[in-house]
């Protein structure tokens, strides 16, 4: 699992599907079988729960430091 | 597609809005297909299929300020420029040069965490394009192996680097995460620790 999908799959309205990717990561260990999902939209997309606020809650009370947030970018859905 | 665009952007401005109001102060992007859009063959692969690469870079840029308006004043927002990352393996090569002018002076963002960590990320001249008041995060030290930099490496490449950009609009960084999947790349955690401890000292010794 890819960070990034555990946040897309959480926006109502997309979900995954395994399709063929032409171009597979190179020089790793783990291309032999690795195919990854894409999303399609399913309906009309909606925030309807808040996806990081808990994990950003957890990590600020571990840290005096600024705490950073990393979501995937919107053209991931597209 | 204006509305799955719009309806797309109403959905991150309500997840960032969220978490400013739990606190949240910095938020990063993860950006592939920039460096999609740098990449030859991937480029002739988007044409192909009837996209056109600059084009969707300029869609990609509007759908990202969108995404981030309305933050707060105080809020930072920066993006990672990611060739890929899933068990040390990568999907794109090739420099910044194609995006660079429009992405760096168009995304409304405060700093862009570039890869540079091999030849896959192309030279540092892109930079000249890096407007006042925005960063940029130099990824140096590779998390796809555990083959250790120097010290006076980075120093003489951010001495390379600073011939494009000033040098305190500079920053030093990992080149991308340590496991950006359940599987992790293919390095030990002493190595991980040893790189962040690299970058640290050498942040303090360029950078005070």
């Amino acid at each position: 699992m890819l960070f990034n999908l555990d946040f897309l799959e959480k926006i109502v309205g997309l979900q995954q599907r395994k399709v063929a990717f032409d171009h597979a990561f190179q020089h790793g260990h783990g291309e032999d079988d690795y195919t990854p999902a894409v999303l399609e939209t399913v309906a009309p997309l909606r925030h309807a729960n808040d996806i990081t606020v808990d994990g950003y809650r957890f990590l600020a009370d571990t840290t005096d430091l600024t705490a950073k947030v990393t979501m995937p970018s919107p053209s991931f859905a597209h | 597609m204006d509305e799955f665009f719009a309806d797309l952007a109403a959905v991150y401005r309500d997840e960032i809005m969220a978490l400013a109001a739990a606190g949240c102060r910095y938020v990063q992007l993860d950006e592939v297909h920039f460096t999609f859009f740098c990449d030859p063959a991937l480029r002739e692969a988007l044409i192909a299929r009837g996209d056109d690469p600059d084009t969707l870079a300029k869609t990609y840029t509007r759908l990202i300020n969108e995404c981030i308006a309305g933050r707060p004043d105080d809020m930072a927002i920066t993006v990672h420029l990611c060739r890929g990352n899933y068990r040390s393996g990568w999907v794109a090569q090739g420099g910044y040069e194609p995006i660079a002018e429009q992405m760096f002076n168009e995304l409304e963002v405060d700093g862009f965490f570039l890869e540079y960590d091999d030849d896959r990320a192309g030279d540092f001249q892109p930079l000249r394009f890096l407007p006042p008041g925005k960063t940029a995060v130099l990824g140096m030290v590779t998390t796809k192996s555990g083959d250790m930099e120097t010290g006076d490496g980075l120093k003489r490449r951010l001495d390379e680097a600073a011939q494009f950009a000033p040098l305190d609009q500079l920053a030093l960084s990992p080149q991308c995460g340590f496991a950006s999947s359940t599987h992790g790349n293919e390095i030990s955690e002493d190595a991980q620790w040893a790189k962040l401890d690299l970058i640290v000292a050498t942040a303090r010794a360029v950078w005070g």
